[in-house]
């Protein structure tokens, strides 16, 4: 019974060792393969978390602006020094009587009392008659 | 032969083959390889550590902290820190970075240093970063961090308080509230990558895993607050004082609306932080005698306990009385001859105080100060809070009572004053004044919620309103004139205090103050203003306290129009 064959000229192999050989081969293979492919996620995840961050970055950088912009500091400053802002030396708020439907009415009558109050440098508001019920 | 001696022929056989052995060892090496591979000796491990790595201790993200309109206050943004590594790092190269930090720092790197970290500069801003980045020096390395900021630089300072360089909080909210806002740091394991860069190995997995910081809602509007630090600062600078504070409340629930002390500091520059007077919160932390503010408290316990009726007169009052060893006078000595009770509170009466103040029980009078909330605290989220001082009743003898009754020989805190006036607004009922409208752990549920919580019925109904009403007449024909609002009906009550040290009072030295509340008939705002020791020449109440509140009020209406009486209901 054959337990080995020739090779070429003189070397005999047995063919579990060729089996053998093929498999180891096909493990190192494999082993480089997959440390191939872990590499190349690794560097996927990592271009991942780089930008996961810089967009949290950004992210916060701009909640910051945000909060500097709503602030009430910017606001009142921009509307003083940007749009002449000046406090009313006179307050006025008319209460629209529940009555008047049309907005004309209530326009008119928002109109007179402005007017009326406007010599004192007036701010008025109109507001409906219920509105603090 | 038998078929046994056959069997060893080939087993002879077999092992003769040299394949089988090249094929056995072959098996063994990468049977090693992946036992290496995966499970590598743990010295081999700590000695890569060593020589590649650096594990660094690193700051997280905080708890943001909002207005009640959901305006952010505090919050974290990432900042560059710098450190170097002692075996890469030339000790010349510090030259290069002299003006850029402390000589301090230029000193520790012109040296020697021991092992593989330390810090140069932490938490520096992107654009003296990036100059620092671009000097590429070797040994000189960046991290990532996050750094607290605050947008609104030095407005709510006292209130948010600060944190220290490792994001830990110091005072006020950042302080009280630590336990919610803050994220234990990480640890950051760092290794340079080829190119010469560090690279944070740990931080995606640990943003992830990490425990997140939870949130704090305030219930102050950040407008109203910015309207009274303005107007304060703007009267403090005017007045020439010492110090300010103001505090606005909602007198129904105790929710605290406005919160200024002046001088103030921005934890956004930290050289702020070391003027000490600065960083004091003089609406918790500053106790003062009250003056004639405390007379409308004095007067409904006086009123309550009946040593006054409301139709009581008090005859040809003089400009000064004689109490004990001691002489009370009016303001100027002006005698205001016949006054009705409420005639006391509007002209803001010494005279007519003190001879209520005869008349106290010094046992009974005690226990009712302190149960409106003076000599104790009164327990709002934040540290640093003063208890006042009531003295015992074994000490109310000679002018003392008398003292009380005007508002002298009693210290306070802003906010107890405040929260007793808001006892007298709201019909009795003392509130515990609460400044966190609900906080949230990082998961996103509620741990905390503010509430009204009353502390106690300081007041009958019925006195309140008395009260109320006299404080109403203090604006329209009494002391306090200036702080008359066109538009909305304001009550209050002016105070000249006078300053004790060493058991004198000063002379010109004083404390002036005014305490009011508006829409008189509907209260929704309680607010106390305090300037203290003006040295510009006014320093009554009436004159330079007043005005103050008067212009706060004037600006917080146009917030909210549903404040201003209407035309045609004006009175």
């Amino acid at each position: 019974m054959a337990v080995s064959s020739r090779i070429g000229g003189n070397v005999r192999v047995a063919p579990f060792c060729a089996i053998a050989c093929v498999i180891l081969g096909v493990f190192f293979l494999g082993l480089g393969g997959l440390r191939l492919y872990s590499l190349s996620l690794e560097n996927h995840l990592s271009q991942l978390s780089q930008r996961t961050e810089k967009a949290s970055e950004e992210l916060a950088y701009l909640q910051m602006q945000l909060a500097s912009l709503v602030s009430p500091q910017k606001i009142y400053g921009t509307a003083r020094a940007a749009l002449g802002m000046v406090p009313p030396s006179y307050l006025a708020l008319v209460r629209i009587p529940s009555g008047l439907s049309s907005g004309s009415e209530r326009q008119a009558l928002v109109t007179f009392e402005g007017e009326r109050h406007a010599q004192k440098g007036g701010f008025l508001w109109g507001t409906p008659a219920n509105a603090r019920e | 032969m038998t078929s046994d001696s056959w069997g060893d022929v080939r087993l002879f056989r077999v092992l003769r083959n040299p394949w089988l052995w090249i094929v056995s060892a072959l098996f063994f090496l990468a049977g090693r390889t992946v036992e290496i591979q995966l499970f590598p000796d743990p010295r081999v491990v700590a000695q890569a550590k060593k020589q590649y790595w650096a594990q660094v201790t690193v700051s997280t993200s905080r708890g943001t902290i909002f207005d009640r309109n959901g305006i952010p206050l505090a919050i974290s943004i990432p900042s560059i820190s710098f450190f170097v590594d002692p075996q890469e790092w030339k000790a010349e190269s510090a030259q290069q970075l002299k003006g850029k930090f402390e000589e301090s720092t230029i000193r520790k790197l012109s040296g020697p240093l021991r092992g593989r970290f330390h810090w140069v500069a932490r938490k520096i801003d992107g654009i003296r970063a990036e100059e620092l980045k671009q000097l590429k020096l070797e040994g000189l390395f960046t991290m990532k961090e996050q750094k607290r900021v605050y947008p609104h630089g030095s407005s709510l300072s006292h209130i948010l308080g600060y944190c220290d360089i490792d994001d830990n909080g110091l005072s006020g909210i950042e302080r009280a509230w630590d336990r919610v806002l803050f994220s234990p740091p990480q640890v950051r394991v760092v290794v340079r990558t080829a190119g010469g860069e560090t690279l944070d190995l740990l931080s995606p997995l640990a943003e992830i895993t990490a425990p997140k910081a939870g949130k704090v809602i305030l219930t102050v509007d950040a407008r109203i607050q910015h309207i009274m630090e303005e107007t304060v600062e703007k009267a403090a600078v005017r007045e020439n004082v010492s110090w300010a504070a103001a505090v606005c409340l909602d007198p129904n629930s105790g929710a605290v609306k406005g919160m200024v002390s002046w001088p103030s500091f921005d934890a956004n520059k930290r050289e702020t932080l070391e003027v000490s007077e600065a960083k004091r919160n003089n609406v918790i932390g500053r106790v003062y005698e009250p003056g004639s503010t405390l007379k409308p408290v004095i007067m409904g316990i006086a009123l309550e306990h009946g040593y006054v009726s409301k139709g009581e007169v008090f005859h040809n009052c003089p400009g000064r009385i004689k109490v004990a060893d001691t002489t009370i006078r009016e303001v100027q000595g002006r005698a205001h001859g016949t006054q009705t009770l409420t005639d006391v509170l509007v002209n803001s009466s010494n005279v007519g105080m003190a001879m209520i103040g005869m008349r106290f029980r010094s046992q009974q009078m005690y226990e009712t100060l302190t149960q409106w909330g003076f000599g104790r605290r009164t327990n709002i989220e934040l540290p640093g809070e003063e208890e006042g001082l009531v003295y015992t009743p074994e000490r109310w003898y000679g002018a003392i009572p008398s003292n009380i009754a005007i508002g002298q020989g009693v210290a306070v805190t802003p906010l107890q004053l405040a929260t007793a006036i808001s006892a007298i607004v709201n019909g009795g009922t003392l509130l515990q004044p609460y400044l966190v409208q609900e906080a949230t752990d990082g998961s996103g549920k509620k741990i905390y919620e503010g509430r009204r919580t009353p502390r106690g019925q300081v007041l009958s109904e019925e006195t309140a309103v008395w009260l109320r009403n006299a404080m109403r007449e203090v604006i329209l024909r009494g002391t306090g004139k200036r702080a008359n609002v066109q538009g909305v009906s304001v009550s209050g009550k002016t105070g000249t205090a006078q300053i004790a040290e060493k058991g004198k009072y000063l002379e010109h030295r004083y404390v002036a103050s005014f305490v009011g509340f508006w829409p008189s008939d509907k209260p929704e705002n309680v607010l106390l203003v305090i300037l203290g020791e003006p040295k510009a020449g006014k320093d009554m109440g009436g004159l330079i306290a007043a005005p103050l509140f008067k212009e706060i009020v004037e600006a917080m209406l146009l917030l909210d129009a549903e404040m201003v009486t209407p035309i045609s209901e004006n009175r």
